[in-house]
């Protein structure tokens, strides 16, 4: 399973992809590193959906 | 921005194969010029971002607004961002019979960001934050009941929450020149609204019966490691694999999986899935998944519209939140929540502005709340929420 793993991202990482392929994969609609206007969602949902949140912090008395 | 860059350098390697003659002194078309297009690299001089953004969250009793305003700075291998955010909550608090009221408070929370790119396969980058107020409007809400139940009792004391933390990442970009592996450390403390405990009992000598609040840990330490991959599939597929694992104070350790794609279907139809869950020991899971379709109606103007689900098994009781010896038994750990959302939003760009505007409809159903904790049945009364974000960047 480990091996697996490794051998799958070593895969992945050493795939070539062309100028244009990468044009492509890096427009906002392809990416997830999304930040100002291209972030779509209300960031205020994790208020409700605690398990959603990377933040582990609290302010909260529950 | 960035687009622009990659479309002049493409451009210029097309010139190449054209009229390599006339262009050359004109244009550098080495790699190292093309690569600097398609990283944001130094070739490109000293770029800036200004954002802004303010998201809501509405519903008949619960409503918060949020606000930011980003700053950022790129001089091609080092980038500084500055960002303060301002959350504003305004809630018609109601519970038991005893207490209904209205409560405002509010949250600031200023960061600083610097990153760094050592050479073409390493960055790393350093995060700085701290915030002053409550974090959520289930705290206030909480802290409220709190402060009636214990109507002044000797012991209560004002909550006064704020918190800092830092992060540090480092990022490797793999062989293909394109999928990166991050690993990022965090340490945060948080300084809470502290569950209270009441406690009553009777005395031998007057005044014969004494109410006392006692508080539990107030101060919470975070330590948190997330990995994640980013790994294209195809030419048509990209994914992002995250795994988080955090230790925090008085609970086992918290871990999160989640991956998300995105697949161009056809042309500028684009379906994008996030799939992820929550564990914690003894009893606390979390899932969630989504789906978004989005569609390019022309250059400069994409839709997306959303649908998501989430379910978890409620908050772990705190032990600290029973009553010893008294007037309540209760928890203010929330019940099990099943919630979904459906969302519309339209993403506009040209040139160096941006913007975007989305609405959610999201529905909140949660689980029965324990016997004898109904002083805190009104924060987990299934709601209907309408969450609205727009915002706009601005590059130069």
């Amino acid at each position: 399973m480990g091996l697996g793993a490794i051998f799958a991202l070593t895969a992945c990482g050493t795939r070539e992809l062309s100028v244009v392929d990468k044009i492509f994969l890096t427009a906002p609609v392809m990416r997830f590193d999304h930040s100002g206007a291209e972030l779509a969602e209300c960031t205020l949902v994790s208020q409700l959906e605690r398990g959603r949140s990377s933040a582990a912090g609290g302010g909260g008395a529950g | 921005m960035k687009l622009i860059h990659y479309i002049l350098a493409l451009s210029a390697a097309s010139h190449v194969s054209a009229e390599e003659e006339d262009f050359t002194e004109e244009i550098d078309f080495s790699p190292v010029s093309v690569a600097d297009a398609l990283t944001g690299g130094s070739g490109l001089g000293t770029t800036y971002t200004l954002s802004t953004d303010a998201d809501f969250l509405i519903s008949d009793d619960i409503n918060v607004q949020r606000y930011s305003a980003d700053f950022k700075v790129d001089f091609g291998k080092t980038n500084l961002g500055l960002t303060y955010r301002r959350s504003e909550y305004d809630l018609d608090i109601s519970g038991a019979s005893f207490f209904s009221r209205n409560r405002t408070e509010d949250n600031d929370q200023l960061s600083l960001s610097l990153g760094q790119e050592w050479n073409d396969r390493f960055s790393s980058g350093l995060t700085l934050a701290g915030y002053k107020g409550f974090t959520s409007h289930r705290s206030i809400w909480i802290t409220e009941a709190f402060e009636t139940l214990s109507g002044g009792a000797q012991g209560f004391k004002e909550p006064n929450p704020f918190g800092f933390s830092t992060s540090l990442s480092n990022t490797f970009t793999l062989p293909n020149d394109f999928d990166t592996i991050s690993i990022a450390v965090g340490y945060s403390r948080d300084r809470v609204a502290p569950a209270q405990t009441i406690e009553s009992g009777s005395l031998d000598v007057p005044p014969f019966f004494f109410v006392r609040a006692a508080r539990t840990d107030d101060t919470i330490d975070t330590v948190s490691v997330n990995v994640t991959g980013n790994f294209y599939i195809t030419n048509k597929i990209t994914s992002e694999w995250f795994a988080r694992a955090a230790w925090i104070t008085n609970r086992d350790v918290r871990t999160q999986l989640r991956l998300r794609t995105a697949w161009n279907v056809v042309g500028g139809l684009t379906l994008r899935g996030e799939f992820g869950a929550t564990f914690e020991q003894p009893e606390f899971e979390a899932f969630f998944g989504g789906v978004t379709l989005t569609y390019q109606l022309i250059d400069s103007l994409s839709v997306s519209l959303g649908y998501r689900l989430y379910s978890d098994t409620g908050d772990i009781s705190s032990p600290g939140l029973a009553s010893s010896g008294g007037v309540a038994g209760f928890s203010s750990a929330a019940p099990p929540l099943d919630s979904n959302e459906v969302s519309l939003s339209f993403f506009w760009s040209q040139g160096a502005h941006s913007a975007n505007a989305s609405v959610a409809y999201l529905q909140s159903d949660f689980g029965s709340i324990p016997a004898g904790s109904e002083l805190f049945e009104g924060v987990f009364e299934d709601r209907d929420f309408l969450a609205v974000r727009a915002a706009y960047t601005y590059e130069f």
